[in-house]
């Protein structure tokens, strides 16, 4: 197995905290990347939602 | 679409935890399985919302792996082929078999690749597959991640590009993407002067909006299309769709081959998504700044602070 860095978080609404978790062997057809940035992917109602719009 | 927001908070559905989300990955591979062809050690590639699918389905084989009939894996919050939940990209690194991967152009810095894996083919393919081009009309609804990413990507694919946004706060934005016109959907007006105008309307909005408005905005023959998911339930009046032989469609991500399509896209055209770095201890507050409309237009984390 190998060993990740990462950040997890331990419920809904709860704060991210440092984690390490497993990947994985190899399998044949499998690649090991290295991740040098991650995306925070937005979702529009939450944000239309708490700023009270429609 | 699927949201890193939405998962962490666990409001779609049970979730196993601890979670790591992240379905936006760019970065390099540092080792492959014997039978790998495709990649070798130090190529720069990327990995979306999923990672892996049956294989087998129709859907699959017309490389539309995001509408596997057996359902895809997701990136996190799944299970994968060996029964394990899956972890996603907030994380120093990922094993994923070689066909959930995708090569990212040269000329594509890796950060401001990362958000093109989701924002980026979440509005590409909608745009590829409802023919957005030349004497086309397209309307962009929203003004966020996905809004900016199909404001540049209609553009760059020769649309007349209009944004639809609450207010006209990011106008002068939206026109530097690529936008030939931008108007508040707050404003009454707006709806009556384009009233039948659109071929294509891309809904970004997660919010329940009324989507009826929308509908009087399409031209004959004309599509709307949700990328946005509402957690409620919209109401559709159907005499909105039945003069004119209106749409109205959903859309998810998009095939691996049409990924890899949208980045050479996106790197011939030099289309890259407007994102603001951050550092892992940053997440927490990022959700704060995304909750509260205070992003432009994505935050993307440098995974060498984890």
């Amino acid at each position: 197995m190998i060993t990740a860095k990462a950040r997890a978080v331990d419920g809904p609404d709860k704060p991210f905290r440092a984690a390490e978790i497993k990947r994985r062997d190899l399998d044949s057809n499998d690649v090991l990347i290295e991740i040098k940035f991650a995306g925070i992917c937005i979702l529009t109602s939450i944000r239309l939602t708490v700023n009270g719009e429609k | 679409m699927h949201s890193d927001i939405h998962t962490a908070h666990g409001e779609w559905g049970e979730v196993n935890y601890p979670l790591v989300p992240g379905h936006e990955i760019a970065g390099v591979v540092t080792a492959v399985g014997p039978d790998v062809t495709k990649y070798k050690m130090g190529d720069r590639v990327g990995v979306g919302c999923m990672v892996d699918s049956c294989g087998e389905c129709k859907n699959c084989h017309k490389g539309e792996e995001q509408y596997c009939i057996k359902g895809n894996v997701p990136t996190y919050a799944g299970v994968d082929k060996y029964g394990e939940p899956t972890q996603g990209g907030y994380s120093t690194h990922i094993v994923v078999t070689e066909d959930f991967v995708v090569r990212i152009p040269d000329n594509i810095p890796l950060d401001a690749a990362a958000p093109l894996l989701c924002a980026g083919i979440t509005t590409y393919s909608p745009l590829n597959h409802w023919d957005a081009g030349p004497e086309k009309k397209v309307a962009v609804v929203g003004m966020g991640g996905l809004g900016h990413m199909a404001v540049k990507i209609a553009h760059a694919m020769g649309a007349e590009v209009t944004v639809l946004s609450q207010s006209l706060k990011k106008k002068e934005d939206g026109l530097e993407f690529g936008a030939d016109d931008y108007n508040a959907t707050s404003d009454p007006e707006t709806f009556n002067k384009l009233a039948g105008t659109f071929d294509l309307i891309i809904n970004t909005v997660s919010a329940k909006i009324d989507i009826n408005a929308y509908f009087s905005l399409l031209a004959l023959d004309g599509t709307l299309v949700n990328v946005g998911a509402p957690a409620e339930p919209l109401s559709v009046n159907v005499f909105s769709l039945i003069p004119h032989r209106r749409s109205f469609a959903g859309s998810m991500i998009g095939g691996i081959c049409e990924t890899q399509e949208m980045l050479n896209f996106c790197a011939e055209h030099n289309i890259l998504p407007k994102i603001e770095v951050i550092s892992a201890d940053q997440i927490d507050e990022a959700y704060e700044r995304v909750l509260a409309s205070d992003v432009k237009y994505r935050f993307v984390i440098d995974t060498s602070t984890m």
